[in-house]
């Protein structure tokens, strides 16, 4: 089953990227890439807890009766949030510093929920987990990209060490204007190469629209 | 608490920290409603009952449920020490959302039953925001910003209580805004890669950096 | 489970309240594993605020001081720092420590002031709480980093110790010496386009020396010393 397994796991790196095609969990995505330290934390924290509940999801869903589904998926997801909070806690205080209210607010991102919605109460545990990688990766992969971008830009600097000297950063890049012109163009840019490859291709991809 | 404390939770939770453009909480439904003016107002009003009801109902849950005091349910019935009934860490993002959940079920019943015509107006929206980050978030920064032991009850709670009524506001001023600037937008001539949601970023980044001008207001 | 079975209320609810009561038993027993860490965690932060605006002291000899207003029970702490752990008899008082807070931009700031004996004079302040705006009011604990990322495994960028020079333009002060002038404070280095950050500081730490002094004046209710705390694992933390 090697073929579609494998594409479970890549398709949330660019086919179905959670940030970038779906976007799903724009409010961390924008508010943690201030630095690209705190974007892996979240990215890591984000993924437990995709990975969990969709594995614990997919091994009830038999068992849960389709009424009260979301409330048993929200706890779930909760139980497992609040565990990343406790272990963040007791070992990575400073990080639990930084990433402030995003991390309980891991609770009601859009990505976690939908994908128990639409992937993992429908699947077998061992596609639910992979579904849940890829997806956290291809979350984690966008947020480092927009982290680079305004740490760079906005600090001066990579994973807290200099880079040139003398350079004085672009302050608004690290303010929320700068997170969300980032995005924007990151978005445009996408775009114009999806663009690119479908006139190559002779076929029609839309630009993202949202309905 | 006074008067001028109350304006200035309002001003700051409406302007200077709007809950969109500076704190980054409601973005999913912010993108997705303001397309147009008409919907922007519906959604932006259920947002703003959803999350005054919300702040009112979770200060209670985490005062006399989950917090170590003398006031703590569970002292009251078990008795003991009071500082060993520290649920705070461990219950609070669990209770909160389920009592958000909850709450707007409750409120989406109730409409439908009292007030069909309200509820073809809002009705949608306000399934739409109980898994919003924005209600979610306000109910935990009341609990961090204004819950701490020594302050008297009452302030506390109405400071809760009216965090979460401008945080509604804030969202409706720039849904409503948006929801403006898209429309002519959608008449513009915007270049093909950017049109959609990336120029809609794009807007609401020129927008954010209008309201970082109202910093020092207070 | 049959279809039909599944939709009646009463299995709805065993349901509901069976995925509740495993999600609480998750919950309480990763809290039993984490709960004494974070315990540790407050602690060592503590103590590492303590250490920080009183440089000779001694790990063991940090007692905090709790005093209570009669009349209406407020309580107040404090810490006094010894130079040498608590059960040494040879141990000499190098100053006391105490927290103070005030609004500053978006969030409280929350300062632990060290000062001398005779609480004449601030011998450092930590800033131990904020949430300032990044890249401008943050930086009140901004501490320059000299550490190109070409030089991380070069043994000079390890030698560098980190300055945070905001919070050290404190240190050796006066508590009469922060004299508002207009609407800052007389000879303080501001931190640039954060002024209300900086005079937030400011009165944080004048906040520290009016509750120290409150504090003095009451009758002592109770003390704990660092002795009893848990071995600070590793070297400093920051």
């Amino acid at each position: 089953m090697n073929a579609p397994a494998s594409r479970e796991f890549t398709k949330g790196f660019s086919k179905s990227n959670p940030v970038f095609v779906l976007l799903l969990g724009l409010c961390p995505t924008l508010a943690v890439s201030v630095t690209v330290h705190n974007a892996v934390g979240m990215a890591l924290a984000m993924t437990f807890v995709l990975v969990c509940s969709n594995v614990i999801i997919s091994l009830a869903r038999d068992i849960i009766p389709p009424k009260v589904r979301i409330p048993c998926f929200i706890v779930v997801i909760a139980t497992f949030v609040t565990i990343v909070e406790l272990v963040m806690q007791a070992y990575m205080p400073p990080l639990y510093k930084s990433l402030g209210i995003f991390v309980p607010l891991i609770v009601v991102n859009c990505i976690i929920l939908g994908r128990a919605e639409a992937f993992a109460s429908k699947n077998a545990v061992g596609a639910s987990l992979l579904d849940g990688l890829g997806m956290g990766f291809g979350f984690g992969w966008a947020l480092v990209l927009l982290a680079t971008v305004r740490e760079i830009l906005g600090h001066g600097t990579f994973f807290g060490y200099e880079l040139v000297p003398g350079f004085q950063p672009a302050l608004i890049m690290i303010l929320p204007p700068g997170a969300f012109l980032s995005l924007g163009l990151m978005l445009g840019w996408i775009n114009w190469r999806r663009s690119r490859r479908a006139r190559r291709r002779q076929d029609t991809a839309p630009p993202l629209k949202l309905e | 608490m006074g008067i001028g404390e109350a304006f200035a939770i309002l001003i700051s939770t409406i302007f200077v920290y709007n809950f969109v453009l500076s704190r980054f909480l409601g973005l999913c439904p912010y993108m997705g409603v303001s397309k147009d003016t008409g919907s922007a107002i519906g959604m932006g009003m259920a947002v703003i009952f959803v999350m005054t009801l919300a702040s009112a109902v979770t200060w209670p849950v985490y005062r006399f449920l989950l917090a170590p005091s003398t006031s703590n349910l569970w002292y009251q019935i078990f008795g003991g020490d009071p500082a060993s009934y520290d649920l705070t860490r461990v219950l609070r993002t669990i209770t909160f959302i389920l009592v958000i959940a909850a709450l707007v079920q409750f409120v989406e019943m109730f409409i439908r039953t009292v007030s069909p015509g309200l509820y073809r107006a809002l009705g949608i929206y306000i399934a739409l925001i109980t898994t919003n980050c924005a209600v979610l978030g306000v109910a935990v920064l009341n609990v961090d910003m204004f819950f701490q032991d020594a302050q008297p009850v009452a302030a506390s709670y109405l400071k809760s209580v009216l965090q979460g009524f401008g945080a509604g506001v804030g969202f409706m001023l720039a849904m409503v805004l948006m929801s403006a600037i898209r429309e002519r937008l959608d008449l513009a001539d915007v270049p093909e890669p950017l049109k959609g949601v990336p120029i809609a970023f794009i807007v609401a980044g020129l927008m954010s950096m209008a309201f970082l001008g109202f910093a020092g207001l207070i | 489970m049959k279809a039909e079975t599944k939709e009646q209320p009463l299995v709805l609810v065993v349901v509901l309240a069976v995925v509740c009561a495993l999600a609480g038993l998750a919950l309480g027993f990763v809290y039993q594993l984490t709960g004494p860490s974070i315990h540790i965690q407050k602690q060592k932060a503590d103590r590492a605020a303590l250490l920080a605006v009183h440089p000779g002291a001694s790990p063991e000899g940090l007692k905090l001081v709790k005093t209570e207003h009669e009349a209406h029970g407020e309580q107040f702490e404090y810490h006094e720092v010894y130079d040498k752990p608590l059960d040494d008899d040879t141990k000499e008082l190098i100053g006391y420590a105490c927290e103070g807070r005030a609004q500053g931009y978006s969030s409280t700031i929350v300062v632990t002031v060290g000062l001398s004996p005779d609480a004449s004079t601030i011998t450092g302040i930590k800033i131990t709480a904020q949430q300032e705006t990044p890249g401008l009011g943050a930086n009140c604990e901004e501490v320059e980093s000299d550490t190109y990322i070409w030089n991380i495994f070069s043994p000079r960028a390890k030698a560098q110790a980190p300055k945070p020079w905001f919070q050290s333009q404190f240190s050796g002060r006066s508590i009469d010496g922060l004299v508002p002038e207009g609407k800052s404070y007389k000879d303080v280095r501001a931190l640039s386009g954060a002024t209300i950050t900086t005079n937030a500081v400011v009165r944080a730490t004048l906040d520290a020396v009016e509750t120290f002094s409150t504090a003095t004046s009451l009758g002592q209710v109770d003390a704990e010393t660092s002795a009893t705390w848990p071995e600070a694992e590793g070297g400093g933390e920051e």
